[in-house]
């Protein structure tokens, strides 16, 4: 869907050498250097050379790069002086194109919010769902086609996500398409290749609040069920919730479990192609899957930054903040920092502390369906490994044209059968 | 390491309980893990560590600690023992945030990234939950 390559900006980092443009000149938010792939020899640098970094003028206007793991854990634990309000995208938002949600909300009220909803994914509830995820994912892979190249990121990593959030929201199946299409729409950047406009962009999340506007109403007639809406609509903490909040509430759920699990399903296969060493280390121990997709989680980073504003003047290893700056922690850097994590640069399927990454973040903001996330991974690859002795990249993946969701939109595949 | 751990994460940690004598390893204290399922797994460690610490080196299943023990991801969650509650530093305020985000929390529930290892929780028992979250 983000076929589309956007012409060449002034602002693109693109085919510049990352060792020898000036420093202040590096501009990690530009999707350029994303969808190109070419991201990780700018970040390398600032890493050593300039950790907490100034860039003055961009796109997006002046911000903070943070590109040191435990810098990152500093600002993503200190909400008192680094607040998620208004918003955690790079991009200033307009208000009447912003819905409220928990992610964007600094305590107590993001606190409040987020119980409400966080034990619909809670491993607990997960249990019950497992069964149901695997006869899905089955489903899935029992329908591709063998020996013949076909896109995975469309009928594997779209087509799963998908149907994992139509279970949760217990969503009409056959409507199932418009909950990715929404979830794109969300993120998206005007001239993207998925919406034109902010005007277009708003017009398909008044479509989406609509549709879920009906399914809540439906639901709050019915006898109480299972799904995220029937538990919103029923709970006592939220069914007096503003319709807004509950809008704002549920892009945020279809966001956070859709093109985040998509892009790590993608990301699992195309870094097993490229570190064929670690595909042998699985088909030889099938029990390091866990420990795997904890690896596939740091190495994809999903999301390559959350961004925070700075409430107070404040000093991060040594850089003077001032109140009211743009500060952006770079999980996709802090995932590669050699001083927190050893041969961060190499993809290690049973490598030891695995889940310390930070793809989830930390603090109060930290992923709330990580749990979620880590069994669909799970159950994905030990049906994957009881089916096919080789899923293999047969061309070069087309990447996301955004530098906030870090993933693929197209990987040509063959599944070679066991 | 967990001394600088809890200073980190902002959690006042009582200074006095660390008696250097103690990473001389003259004095041992024993710590009984017992998993949702019953299975127990009693560990005998050095003073100067944290639970979670404890339980990481020992290989007790159940103790994810995904944040390396900085009072920010809320997965060494434990259960502990009534009778042990007052003999715990108290509850600080980050610790507080992160079990409230937990649907799992109950009264006893405390981050055992936050507790250290002291002669005087010698015996001390605590529950791991179903699951990390």
């Amino acid at each position: 869907m983000t076929d589309a390559t956007p012409q060449q900006s002034k602002w693109s980092m693109v085919g510049k050498d990352p060792q020898t443009i000036p420093i202040d000149q590096i501009d990690l938010s530009h999707p350029g250097i994303w969808h190109a792939n070419e991201f990780l020899p700018f970040m390398a640098r600032l890493r050593k050379e300039d950790p907490v970094h100034y860039c003055a003028e961009s796109a997006v206007g002046p911000y903070w790069s943070v590109t040191k793991y435990k810098d990152i854990m500093e600002v993503d634990t200190s909400p008192h002086i680094y607040s998620s309000e208004p918003t955690i995208g790079i991009v200033d938002t307009f208000e009447e194109f912003t819905l409220p949600a928990f992610i964007s909300m600094d305590p107590p009220k993001h606190d409040e919010q987020r119980r409400v909803v966080q034990g619909v994914v809670a491993p607990a509830n997960l249990k019950n769902l497992e069964r149901l995820i695997r006869s899905r994912v089955c489903g899935i892979l029992d329908g591709l086609p063998l020996n013949e190249e076909f896109d995975w990121v469309e009928r594997v990593s779209i087509e799963l996500t998908t149907q994992m959030l139509a279970t949760l929201f217990d969503f009409p199946f056959e409507d199932r398409a418009k909950l990715t299409f929404w979830s794109d729409v969300a993120t998206a950047i005007p001239g993207g290749g998925i919406v034109t406009t902010q005007e277009e962009r708003w017009q398909a999340i008044q479509e989406c609040m609509a549709y879920f506007t009906k399914l809540w109403n439906a639901r709050v007639n019915a006898t109480p069920g299972n799904d995220l809406i029937s538990m919103l609509a029923h709970g006592d903490a939220t069914r007096n919730m503003p319709p807004m909040e509950y809008l704002g509430n549920v892009i945020l759920l279809i966001v956070g479990g859709n093109d985040t699990t998509r892009n790590s399903i993608s990301g699992g296969v195309l870094a097993l192609n490229e570190n064929p060493a670690e595909y042998d280390k699985l088909r030889n121990d099938l029990g390091l899957i866990p420990n795997m997709v904890s690896e596939i989680i740091r190495w994809q980073t999903p999301l390559a930054y959350m961004r925070r504003t700075a409430k107070v003047d404040t000093v991060l290893n040594n850089k003077q903040i001032k109140a009211g700056d743009k500060v952006v922690m770079w999980y996709a850097s802090g995932n590669r920092d050699e001083d927190a994590i050893a041969n961060a640069n190499s993809f290690l399927i049973d490598r030891p502390n695995a889940r310390q990454h930070l793809s989830f973040g930390f603090g109060l903001h930290r992923c709330m369906g990580n749990r979620l996330a880590e069994m669909q991974l799970r159950i994905v690859w030990e049906e994957i490994m009881k089916r096919f002795s080789f899923v293999e990249v047969v061309g070069e993946p087309e990447r996301v044209y955004s530098s906030f969701v870090k993933g693929y939109t197209k990987l040509p595949v063959v599944l070679h059968p066991l | 390491m967990a001394v600088i751990a809890s200073l980190a994460s902002g959690d006042k940690l009582l200074l006095w309980q660390i008696d250097f004598l103690h990473f001389m390893g003259f004095v041992m204290v024993k710590i009984l893990f017992i998993e949702h399922s019953g299975q127990e797994h009693p560990v005998e460690v050095a003073p100067g560590m944290s639970v979670m610490e404890a339980a990481i080196n020992n290989a007790v299943p159940g103790i994810d600690a995904d944040c390396g023990g900085f009072c920010s991801c809320a997965t060494c969650h434990v259960f502990v023992n009534e009778q042990w509650l007052d003999k715990l530093p108290p509850l600080g305020s980050n610790e507080d945030a992160m079990l409230s985000l937990s649907p799992d929390r109950k009264e006893n529930s405390r981050l055992s990234c936050q507790i250290p290892v002291v002669e005087a929780l010698d015996g001390l028992v605590v529950t791991t939950p179903e699951f990390q979250f």
